[in-house]
Parts: structure tokens; sequence; C-alpha cells
């Protein structure tokens, strides 16, 4: 590397922040996995070689295409209905990528606004605030995901709110531990002494610096919402059928696992592949977006 | 000292701090400052020194408004801002710009995810309507006059020395052009050679603004180096108080005369007769009664033990001590 231009000039921070994401090999390979979950789900009409609800009664469960009974219309097989798995799954990965986003931006937002409150006014708000959030993770939060679906009726944007809520004490309680460490820095102290309100304090000089577990909690919480949409589907309480989901895929398939594996397998593969991905993605993201590791990278 | 009309003045400043002690027990009191009193003129440098846990820390908190005092007074440029703190929590944001803090730790005190130039420019966007060149503009002078190069302002405080980090704290404390500046221990973590070129840009700066500055600190040789008047602290409690050449030439309270001849000298000649004393700190939650100092005073009478010795005048400065007479 030429040690006399990085002496010299400084990197803008964007094309800082991806040389140190590039570093990380686990994280680009990631990256490159969820572009193509992203654009399957993007593209899923043109991908996808079937409808995902169209039944063939003729190919009921049809094994994957490398096995001696496949049939190469049906690249992955087909489900105890005749729907093509792999146009499922193509579709599945729009629902999935959607409930995942959504329910982790509506726990993550009034998650960390919440945290930050209670950082910042300890006396009276915080115990309101702290002791409400204990409440909510007394109740387990499948049960209190039932609890909210059963009020507010079963649907996609329903089951996004439920499992939001379920994720939002774990936000609440990172943020606010993440500020109180910050605000005690002598930094925070010093933006105040120059005037700053709290407003900006909590917005620009502490929460910049509370971000990285956050953004680890958030990755993985993407990977619990999918889970958690699934047990729900399966309960019928989430997505409805014939919508296409890999985790009611799953457990719609769990009583042909010993007749027909690849029912099963293919939506576990597919959403153990994803989470993989976006799990190492946030370690990569973390790494990167942290100016006190990279010195060490 | 001398007779300009004082910029900083604290009258009997007081901060205790609530400690719970459990469920059962009551609440017990930090007695972290009690009444200290003192003046600071335009362009003069008071030094604080004592050792750690004294209070010099709280000091600084009340001084720059961080924290109100639990009793006292505090007047910046002749405006009580005590009243002004205990009734609200918003301070005049006029005053509040006027007095500003530079930190013990240079890395600390800077936002690990701001660039230089957006912790310079934080207090400008806050405190005054400069256009963006003209903030820019601030900022690049601002950055020589500390004796940093452009090219730094792009940076992260990880990228700098801790030297530089602390230049990049003065910016930001005098970028406003403050009345008073606290400096809280600024060069305690900094290598010998960078401290003295630290101490030379405050009063450089000093020199050029004509700024006060309240130098906290409990390195002698540092005090000697920068301070005008001297203020010695123990226990949260003022124990002497003068212009510096009249206490360095003859301390008089016994502690103040422990802490020189503790402080190293190279030269034999300097070297002062060195006085022991034995034990730790006292607990300010349990302190000791009458003079705080009698535990551990080579000196102590019995009066000491009983009485609490105020701050009353002795030659030419301000002695807390029974034993001590002019």
């Amino acid at each position: 590397m030429n040690t006399q231009a990085l002496r010299t000039s400084v990197p803008s921070p964007i094309r800082e922040f991806c040389a140190h994401y590039a570093d990380n090999t686990g994280a680009v390979i990631a990256f490159g996995v969820f572009t193509l979950l992203v654009i399957a789900a993007l593209f899923a009409p043109w991908l996808a070689p079937h409808d995902p609800i169209e039944q063939f009664r003729s190919h009921l469960l049809t094994p994957p295409v490398w096995t001696p009974q496949g049939s190469p219309q049906f690249l992955l097989g087909t489900d105890a209905l005749g729907r093509d798995l792999l146009s499922r799954l193509i579709y599945g990965a729009r629902v999935s990528l959607a409930i995942g986003l959504l329910s982790v931006v509506l726990s993550l937002i009034p998650g960390v606004l919440l945290g930050l409150v209670a950082a910042f006014q300890p006396r009276i708000v915080s115990p309101v605030i702290m002791r409400t959030m204990d409440v909510l993770l007394a109740l387990p939060s499948l049960l209190l995901a039932i609890i909210i679906i059963t009020i507010i009726g079963p649907g996609l944007v329903n089951t996004m709110i439920a499992v939001a809520f379920g994720a939002l004490p774990a936000y609440t309680r990172l943020a606010r531990a993440a500020a109180l460490v910050e605000m005690n820095k002598e930094y925070v102290t010093a933006s105040r002494v120059a005037g700053a309100g709290t407003l900006r304090l909590m917005l620009r000089t502490v929460l910049p610096n509370c971000m990285p577990p956050l953004i680890v909690k958030a990755t993985l919480n993407f990977s619990s919402a999918v889970l958690e949409t699934a047990a729900l589907g399966f309960l019928g309480l989430g997505v409805q059928a014939p919508t296409p989901e890999w985790g009611s895929m799953l457990s719609a398939a769990r009583d042909y696992i010993d007749r027909a594996p690849w029912v099963v397998t293919m939506p576990g593969i597919t959403i153990l592949i994803s989470v993989l991905a976006i799990n190492l993605m946030g370690d990569g993201l973390r790494d990167a977006l942290d100016p006190k590791l990279k010195r060490n990278l | 000292m001398n007779t300009q009309p004082p910029i900083l003045q604290a009258e009997a400043l007081t901060r205790h701090y609530p400690v719970r002690r459990g469920w059962f027990k009551s609440p017990a009191v930090v007695k972290a400052l009690n009444g200290v009193s003192f003046s600071l003129a335009r362009g003069r440098t008071l030094a604080v020194v004592g050792e750690s846990g004294c209070g010099k820390s709280t000091l600084a908190r009340q001084l720059t408004m961080i924290e109100p005092p639990t009793s006292g007074r505090l007047l910046i440029e002749g405006v009580d801002v005590v009243d002004v703190a205990t009734r609200s929590t918003h301070i005049d944001p006029e005053l509040r710009r006027r007095v500003q803090i530079v930190f013990q730790n240079p890395h600390a005190s800077l936002n690990p995810r701001n660039t230089i130039a957006e912790s310079l420019h934080e207090p400008l966007l806050i405190n005054t309507r400069l256009t963006a060149a003209e903030r820019r503009e601030r900022i690049e002078a601002m950055l020589e006059r500390v004796g940093l190069r452009p090219e730094h302002a792009q940076r992260y405080p990880h990228m700098l020395s801790g030297g530089q980090c602390q230049r990049v704290a003065i910016a930001r404390a005098m970028i406003l052009d403050p009345a008073i500046v606290v400096a809280d221990e600024p060069v305690s973590a900094l290598d010998v050679s960078i401290q003295a070129q630290i101490l030379n840009l405050f009063m450089d700066i000093q020199e050029s603004d004509g700024a006060s500055f309240v130098f906290i600190s409990h390195n002698l040789g540092v005090v000697e180096h920068i301070a005008h008047d001297l203020l010695v602290m123990y226990l949260g409690s003022v124990v002497e108080y003068g212009s510096k050449q009249a206490i360095f030439a003859a301390p008089l309270h016994p502690y103040t005369r422990v802490l020189m001849s503790a402080s190293l000298a190279i030269r034999r000649e300097d070297r002062r007769e060195r006085i022991r004393i034995a034990g730790e700190l006292p607990s300010p939650l349990n302190p000791p009664s009458g003079c705080t100092f009698h535990t551990r005073c080579p000196f102590a009478a019995e009066r000491c033990r009983r009485e609490v010795p105020l701050l009353r005048q002795v030659a030419d400065r301000q002695v807390a001590c029974h034993i001590v007479t002019a």
C-alpha cells in the first residue's frame, strides 16, 4: 500500500467506511448474499418460474431436480399442494425481508428514543419507562405478540407491530445503558458547556456514540423477527395462507418431514443462510462504523 | 494581589452530594466543597492545588455551571449566576459562553464520532449567528492559533496525539472568546515535553486574549510556571490563599508546606526539607472534627481537634490554621 498517499490525504468518510468494510471478507460475502435476497424480493415476479400459489395437482411432493424422480419443471420440488418451492421461496423473501426490516425499524426507533429519554430524565420519567419495559419483558415475547394480535387482529402489518413490541424493551434498555455510559464522558459535558440543549445532546452528541451495540442488536433482531413471524404464522395468527412466507412454509411442511424432507429443508436452509448473512453483515457494519475500532484494522 | 474589579468571584461556594447507604440507614452527605471563596481578576491565572479528592474538580463543575452549588454565591462579571441556576436549569446562554472548560483527558473530551472541525463547529453553531463561511474561517484561524495545521480539521480525535487533542480542546474552549477558562488538570495526562508546549500555549492565549484562567492542578512545578494566585485546598476547604510569589517563598499552612516539600526538584539547592505526613485523606463522608487536617498534621495541638480554623489574613495571604502566626 502507498503509505505516502495515506499520510497526506484524509479519505472521505464514505470511502473510508467502504474500505474498512471490504477488509472483512465474511461481511463482504454476507453482503453479496443479502444483495441476492433483496434482488429476489424486488424482482420476484420476473425471477420466479411459477406463480407461488398455483397448485399443480399432478405434481404433489415432487422431489428436487437432482434426485431421480425430480422434474426440471420444478427445480427445488413442490410441496404437498403441488406448489413450486423455488417460486414460493423467492416470493417469501419479500414477506420475510419486509417483516424483518419493518419490525426492526418499528422497535428500534421508539425503543432508542425511550431509552435516551430515560437516560436524560433519571428522576421521574426513567422509572416509568423502565418499569413498563420490565412488565413487557416479564411476558414471553411470543405470548405478548399473541395478545397484541388478538387485540388488533391478524395480518401482515399487525404481525410486524406485534413482533416489534416484543423487541422494544431490549432496545430501550440497551439504548439507556449505552447513553448512561456516554453521558458521563467529558465530551458530553464539553458540549453542554458550549451551550447544547438537551435535544441536541441526546440526538447529536450521545446517540451516534451509542449506535454500535444497537446496530448489532438490530441485525440479530432482524432474524429473530423472521422466526417469530413464522411462529405466529404456524399458530394461524401471522401471515395468512396462501401468502408464501418462509417460516409458515417450514411449519406447514413439518408433517412431511420423513416422506418429503426437501419441503422442510429448503425453507429451513433459506432462513439459515439469510439469518447468517444478516448477522455477519451486522458485525461488519459495526466494525466499519466504529472509528475507535478502525485503528486496529 | 491586584485591585482590578474581579471577573469571577466565589463566595462561600458549597457543594454537598447526598449518598444513599441502603434502605435502613439515613442518607449520608459528602461535603465535596465546603465554603470556598476567592476572586479572580481579568487576565490573571488562579491555580487550585490539592491532592486527589480534595474537591478541585467539584469546584470546576460549579464554576462552569455544569451543576449548581448547594449554597454560596458565584458572580461572573458581577452577575450572580447561582440564583439563576437554582431557580431554573436554563442559564442565560450569553453568560454560559463566557465560561469554558478544558478537561484532563484530551481524548475523552472530544466526541470520537466528530471530526475536529465538527467539534469546533458546535459552539459556533449554537452561540453565534455567523454564516457557514465565517464559521469555517474562525475554525481555521483558531486551529492555526493553537498550532495545528488546516488538514487536522478533517481528522477524527483518535488520529491525533494527546497533545494535539488538548490543543483542539483549548481551541474549542477559546473559540467563543470566553472571559474565564477553567482548566481541570489540563496537562497531567501529557508527556513532560508536551506539557511545556501546552502551558506556553495557555500563557500565549492569555496574553493575547486577556482571558482569566482557573488552573486546577496537583503539579506544583506547573503551577509555579503559570499561576499568578494560588488556592490550596484540603478536603473541600481552602487552607491557604494568596499570591504565588508569597506562598512559594514562604508557605505558612502545614499542608501547603507538606505539599511543597513533596514536590521533586532536580537541583540540590531547590530541594526543601521533607515533611512527612502519615495516613490517607480522610473520608469526606465523615470528616474529622475541628481542623480537617489535624489527623495528619505534624503540628496539631489540642485546639485543632475541637475548633474549625477560619480563613484569616496572615501577612500577605489568607491561611486557615490555628498554629500559624505572622
